[in-house]
């Protein structure tokens, strides 16, 4: 009963129905914003999440004159199968749902902002005024009543399709056949948002995430800390047994003389 | 987008935990291989250490943007989620170095004749003190979302850079500075003591310089955190960075060699006091800088 989005930029004609569509659904308020002054992504608006927008669409430029290209990519939390956010969390206030949605427990949450250093596409954010880490919710209480979220709901083009995660790993694999670039199928050990693209998503400003999993990465750092310790006080304690030679020596020759 | 959400406190909690666990490493080791020489040093460094750590906790607590919800034992909530949870495992390692710090401290109040149970409090201390340091750099380097604490040198800058912060706190106690303040707690040896300790601290400082360098060569290399590596080295927080390395780590070990000089000539003991409390401001100091200069440029 996992649930997976597919989000096929392909097909996203950035229209950010889905922008609209998730403040409605959210009850969130419209806020004040201005042109990103970078010339690539000058039409991305908003520029970026924050406590009131959960997604928004980047535009993004490519090329000149005839050859001049629009990219649009939706962002927004990617619900990975072993969220990093709930594995750093202190006080378990963001977990993950037998459905695929990871969510949050304001009754749990002691405001550490751990979550938001620990996630690798940089989504969650923390709220000052209302003290609440706001993101998408996969809208939760959607797919309980077997509705869709609602930007997937809004989107024109099926640019977003929801379905079983092995579905959707499916089509994907279709597409990636057909030569689209995938991204989340892997990343972070693997999400409930995968995307599919013409060009690698890196070039959409998507953060380079490794596939290794919490855990996996955790062990991988442990390692190279205990080898770390052990190269160095290896070689600490040869220097201090040289040293320590040395001054014998020094004293016998003394002695000696 | 830049969203710094670990600022001053954040930096300021890992550094009173770090200085208060590595001022009960530094005391309890002098205690243990030094026995009555130090006794002083190492008594300083036990009342020192757990006060310390309750600051950093405080502070934490201040940073914490939801403390008050519910009701006062709302923040107990950090318990929660062992073994996963890097501040979890922090926070009970902090606990667990409060209590030990606090009994040693009791021990040499209350004068306890039975050496064998402030040894072994001590060597227990020394164990959870240097996990609770390791800890704190483990938070920032398992957090995952900055590509520039990825490193398995960062909690290694942490150990080696609480005990030299706390090598230098206990130092203090010998300096002009020590005894007007603590003067219960100078061993009154003169410089001989001052000529040890500044000895040790540019030792760790040599160490922590090769680990500064590690963890450089590290991410140039890997690269994933290079774009954040530049902003340490070149961004707007790079004076905080450079400043801590050269005031805080290399003025000190310069001010060694000068130290070694001054030893082997008479009637130079005010000069190797004034030195030596330079020094060991600097190394505090320098110690905070860097690593709020690590913190806030993995965040830029």
């Amino acid at each position: 009963m996992v649930k997976a989005v597919l989000v096929d930029l392909r097909r996203c004609i950035g229209c950010r129905g889905c922008q609209i569509a998730c403040k409605r659904w959210n009850d969130k308020e419209a806020e004040i914003t201005t042109l990103n002054a970078t010339p690539r992504t000058e039409w991305t608006n908003p520029r970026d999440l924050s406590p009131q927008t959960y997604t928004y669409i980047r535009f993004i430029g490519e090329g000149e004159g005839e050859a001049f290209k629009w990219h649009f990519a939706k962002v927004q939390c990617m619900h990975c199968k072993e969220p990093q956010c709930a594995a750093v969390c202190p006080t378990k206030a963001l977990y993950k749902t037998v459905e695929g949605p990871v969510l949050w427990d304001p009754q749990k949450c002691i405001g550490c902002g751990y979550c938001l250093q620990g996630c690798p596409f940089n989504i969650p954010r923390f709220d000052h005024e209302s003290k609440e880490i706001e993101k998408c919710t996969f809208c939760a209480e959607r797919l309980a009543k077997n509705l869709e979220p609602a930007c997937v709901q809004a989107c024109p083009t099926d640019a977003l399709i929801i379905g079983e995660r092995d579905e959707i790993l499916s089509k994907v694999s279709d597409a990636e056949t057909a030569g689209a670039y995938v991204y989340g199928r892997d990343e972070a050990g693997g999400t409930s948002w995968i995307y599919v693209s013409d060009v690698p998503l890196t070039d959409l400003d998507f953060p380079k995430v490794s596939t290794q999993t919490p855990g996996a990465k955790t062990t991988d750092v442990l390692g190279k800390f205990a080898l770390a310790g052990i190269v160095g006080g290896t070689a600490l304690f040869a220097l201090h047994k040289y040293s320590e030679r040395r001054t014998t020596i020094e004293k016998s020759q003394k002695e000696e003389g | 987008m830049a969203l710094i959400e670990w600022e001053l406190l954040v930096a300021a909690d890992l550094f009173f935990s770090g200085l208060g666990a590595g001022a009960y490493i530094t005391s309890a080791v002098a205690d243990i291989k030094g026995g009555k020489k130090y006794a002083k040093l190492a008594r300083f460094g036990a009342h020192l250490s757990w006060p310390l750590i309750i600051i950093g906790l405080g502070i934490l607590i201040l940073h914490m943007g939801r403390p008050e919800l519910n009701n006062p034992t709302h923040l107990l909530n950090i318990f929660y989620n062992l073994p996963s949870s890097m501040l979890t495992i922090e926070a009970v390692l902090s606990a667990a170095t409060i209590a030990i710090g606090a009994a040693t401290s009791f021990l040499w109040l209350a004068k306890w004749k039975k050496l064998w149970l402030r040894t072994l409090i001590e060597i227990v201390g020394i164990v959870v003190a240097s996990c609770l340091i390791a800890s704190s750099g483990f938070v920032l380097a398992l957090s995952r979302g900055i590509p520039l604490w990825e490193s398995a040198f960062l909690p290694w800058i942490f150990v080696i850079s609480a005990i030299l912060a706390g090598l230098a706190l206990i130092g203090l106690a010998e300096t002009h500075l020590g005894t007007m303040l603590f003067p219960r707690f100078s061993t009154e040896s003169g410089s001989s003591m001052l000529n040890l300790i500044t000895k040790y601290t540019s030792l760790v400082t040599a160490v922590l310089l090769i680990a500064v360098a590690s963890f450089v060569a590290e991410i140039a290399i890997v690269g994933e955190g290079y774009e954040g590596l530049v902003t340490l080295a070149t961004g707007s927080i790079s004076p905080m960075f450079w400043v801590s390395l050269i005031v805080g780590l290399i003025l000190p070990l310069g001010i060694r060699f000068s130290i070694v000089k001054r030893v082997k000539e008479p009637g130079n003991e005010t000069g190797i006091k004034v030195l030596s409390l330079i020094s060991f401001l600097c190394i505090i100091g320098g110690v905070f800088a860097l690593r709020y200069a690590i913190m806030i440029a993995g965040q830029l």
